[in-house]
C-alpha cells in the first residue's frame, strides 16, 4: 500500500459515509469513546505477554497479598499476592478470546443452518426449525451449563458452551432475511444463468446479510462475555490459577468486606467492555439501518 | 377452554419425554464412570462394582432409561450419589426458594419497567424517554453477579440495611430480587414503550379520545390493555431467562435454591441430581409458557381456544 492510498483510506475513515465519520458528524462522542475503550482493551489483550509475563499473573506471593494500589502494583494485589493489573490484562485476553471464538462458532453455524433452512423449504428443514424453536424456549444459561457439564469445566468447553447455546437464536435470526432475499430478482437471475442452489445461497444470498452479521456479531460479543463470565463465576470456566474476570471475582469474593478493590477491578473491566460492545452494536445498527431507531 | 387446557397438558407429556431422553442421553455420555465418582477416590474395585449394581449402571442404556422413567413418573428422581438423600426431597426443598426469587425478580422488573415504558411512550423523545433508553443499555451490560456483589457491598456491608446472604423474611429477598430483576427493567420499559406507541396510533384510541374520555382512561383502559398482549408474551419468555439468571444470583447471595443445588451437583458429577433439576427447570419453563397462553384469553376476549 503506497502512502497516497493510505492517505485516501484515512480520509475515507473520516468522511460522512463511513461509520466513524457518521459518528463524528452526529457528534456521537459516547460511541467514539466506546470504540476507543474497546480498542484499548483489545490491544491490551493482544499485547498481554509484552506487558506482563503470564507468571506474574499467576505467581503466588503471600508476603505481598492484598496490597492497596501503589506504584509497584498499579491496581494493588489480590489475596494471593498476585498483581491485579497483570491478572486483569491476562484475564481480558482469555475472556475476549473465549467470547470471540464463541461468537465465530455461533455465527458460522447460525448463518449456515439459518441460510439452508430459509433457502430450502422442505419437511426436513421444517423439522429442524421446530427443534430450533423449542431450543430457544429453553433458558440459554441453563443450556450452556448443560454443555459445560458434558465437556467438563475449562476454557475450550466454556467457548463451545457459549457458542453452541447461541446457535438456535442465530438460526432463527438469519432464516428470516434469507426467506425474503430468496424472492428477490437477483436470485431468479442467478438461477436463470444456471447457478446451483448452493452457489446462489452462499455467493448471492448470504453476502447480502453481511450488515446483519456485523451488527449481530458485535452484540453477540457483549452477550458472550456476559454469559461466559457468569459461567466462570460459578466455577464452570477456566480453573484456577488461570486469570479470567468472572473466576477472579468468584475467587476473591471473600475480600469484599475489607478489600473491595480486588473485586471491583475485574468487575468494572467486565462492565465497561460489555457496555462498549453493546453501544457500538446499537450504533452500527442505527448506521446501517436508520429506520431501526424508530422501531426501538 | 377446559378442553384446550387438557389438550395442552397432554401435549406437555411428549415434550417432557423428549427433554428427559435428551438429558438422560447427554448425562450418560459424559466421560468418566459415575459409579467410581460415587464411590470416592479410595474405594476398592468391589465397592465400585457394588455401587454399579445398586444403581443399575451395568444395564444397557435403554434399560437404565426405562427404569429411570418409570421412577420419575412416580415422582422419584433417584438418590444423590453424595448424600444418598432422594433427589425429589432436594428439589422439594430448593425449588420453592428458586421460584420465590424468580417471581420476586419478575415483580421488580414489571413494577419499574412497565410504568417507565408507559411514561416514555406518552412523552416520546422527551427527557425521561432519552434517559430510559440510554440507561437501559447500562442494565443489560451489567453482569448479574457483579451487580449483586456491588449491591451487597453498598446496602449490607457499608450501610447495614439489609442482610447480605441467606433466605428468610422479606429483607433477605430484596437484594437478590433487585439483582435479578434490574437488568429486565430496561427490557420491559423498552418493550412497553414500543407496544404502547403502536397501540396509541390506532384509530380506536382517537375515537375514545374524541368521544370525550379522559387521557388517563384512554391510556389505562384502552391502550395498556391492548399493549399488554406483547408484554405478556415477553414476560413468559423472560421467565425462563430469569430462572437461568437465578442460578448465578443464588450463588452470589448463598440463596438455598435449586440453581445452587444443581451447580454443586455438576461439580461433583452427581448425575441423578443434575438430571432431576434440569427436568424440573424445563418443566417450569414449559408450564409458564402454557400459563401465558391462558392469560391471553383473560386479557383479550378476541382470543379464544374453542
Amino acid at each position: 500500500m503506497s502512502f497516497l492510498t493510505l492517505v485516501s483510506h484515512m480520509r475515507n475513515c473520516f468522511n460522512s459515509q463511513s461509520f466513524f465519520g457518521y459518528l463524528v458528524c452526529r457528534k456521537n462522542y459516547v460511541i467514539i469513546c466506546a470504540i476507543l475503550i474497546a480498542a484499548t482493551f483489545v490491544i491490551c489483550a493482544i499485547s498481554a505477554p509484552l506487558l506482563y509475563s503470564y507468571e506474574s499473573a499467576t505467581r503466588v506471593d503471600l508476603l505481598n497479598s492484598l496490597l492497596l494500589p501503589s506504584m509497584n502494583h498499579l491496581l494493588g494485589t489480590d489475596e494471593l499476592g498476585r498483581d491485579l493489573l497483570a491478572r486483569v490484562v491476562w484475564g481480558g485476553r482469555i475472556t475476549l478470546l473465549v467470547a470471540l471464538f464463541a461468537v465465530v462458532i455461533a455465527m458460522v453455524m447460525g448463518v449456515t443452518i439459518g441460510g439452508v433452512c430459509g433457502y430450502y423449504d422442505n419437511w426436513f428443514t421444517s423439522v429442524v426449525m421446530r427443534f430450533i424453536d423449542s431450543m430457544i424456549a429453553f433458558p440459554r444459561a441453563l443450556f450452556a451449563i448443560i454443555i459445560v457439564t458434558i465437556l467438563g469445566p475449562g476454557v475450550v468447553s466454556l467457548t463451545l458452551a457459549i457458542g453452541i447455546s447461541t446457535i438456535p437464536a442465530n438460526v432463527r435470526l438469519f432464516r428470516g432475511p434469507v426467506l425474503a432475499l430468496k424472492q428477490r430478482q437477483f436470485t431468479t437471475a442467478a438461477k436463470s444463468l444456471g447457478a446451483s442452489n448452493l452457489s446462489i445461497l452462499f455467493s448471492h444470498i448470504l453476502p447480502n446479510t453481511t450488515s446483519l452479521i456485523i451488527v449481530q456479531g458485535t452484540l453477540s460479543l457483549a452477550e458472550a462475555i456476559l454469559i461466559g463470565s457468569g459461567l466462570s463465576f460459578l466455577g464452570l470456566g477456566p480453573q484456577p490459577p488461570t486469570p479470567e474476570w468472572g473466576a477472579m471475582i468468584a475467587g476473591s469474593r471473600a475480600q469484599i468486606t475489607q478489600y473491595p478493590h480486588v473485586i471491583f477491578a475485574p468487575g468494572l473491566a467486565l462492565f465497561i467492555i460489555i457496555l462498549s460492545f453493546n453501544l457500538i452494536g446499537d450504533a452500527l445498527r442505527d448506521y446501517i439501518d436508520p429506520r431501526s431507531r424508530k422501531a426501538l | 377452554m377446559i378442553n384446550y387446557i387438557i389438550r395442552r397438558l397432554i401435549l406437555l407429556i411428549p415434550m417432557l419425554f423428549g427433554v428427559s431422553i435428551a438429558v438422560f442421553l447427554i448425562l450418560h455420555l459424559i466421560p468418566g464412570d459415575p459409579a467410581r465418582m460415587a464411590a470416592g477416590p479410595d474405594a476398592s474395585e468391589e465397592d465400585v462394582a457394588q455401587i454399579r449394581l445398586n444403581y443399575g449402571l451395568d444395564e444397557p442404556l435403554y434399560v437404565q432409561y426405562g427404569i429411570y422413567l418409570e421412577k420419575v413418573v412416580q415422582g422419584d428422581f433417584g438418590n444423590s450419589f453424595r448424600t444418598l438423600a432422594p433427589v425429589t426431597e432436594g428439589i422439594a426443598r430448593t425449588f420453592p426458594a428458586t421460584l420465590e426469587l424468580t417471581i420476586a425478580g419478575m415483580f421488580i422488573a414489571v413494577l419499574f419497567g412497565v410504568p417507565l415504558g408507559i411514561y416514555s411512550a406518552l412523552h416520546p423523545r422527551g427527557r425521561a424517554d432519552r434517559v430510559v433508553t440510554s440507561v437501559g443499555v447500562l442494565g443489560i451490560s451489567m453482569p448479574g453477579f457483579f451487580l449483586g456483589l456491588l449491591l451487597m457491598f453498598v446496602f449490607s456491608l457499608q450501610l447495614g440495611w439489609l442482610p447480605p446472604t441467606g433466605r428468610g423474611g422479606l429483607s433477605h429477598l430484596v437484594l437478590p430480587a433487585v439483582t435479578l430483576g434490574l437488568p429486565y427493567v430496561a427490557t420491559f420499559s423498552r418493550l412497553t414503550r414500543s407496544a404502547m406507541l403502536d397501540v396509541l396510533s390506532e384509530d380506536y384510541i382517537r375515537t375514545a379520545r374524541a368521544k370525550g374520555l379522559s387521557w388517563t382512561k384512554v391510556t389505562y383502559r384502552h391502550a395498556l390493555r391492548n399493549a399488554s398482549i406483547p408484554i405478556t408474551t415477553v414476560l413468559g419468555l423472560d421467565f425462563g431467562r430469569l430462572l437461568g439468571g437465578a442460578v448465578i444470583v443464588e450463588s452470589v447471595f448463598a440463596w438455598p435454591g435449586m440453581g445452587r443445588y444443581m451447580v454443586e451437583a455438576i461439580m461433583a458429577r452427581d448425575i441423578y441430581v443434575v438430571q432431576g433439576t434440569i427436568l424440573v427447570f424445563a418443566a417450569a419453563v414449559v408450564i409458564v409458557n402454557l400459563l401465558v397462553d391462558l392469560i391471553y384469553v383473560l386479557l383479550d376476549p378476541r382470543i379464544s381456544y374453542a
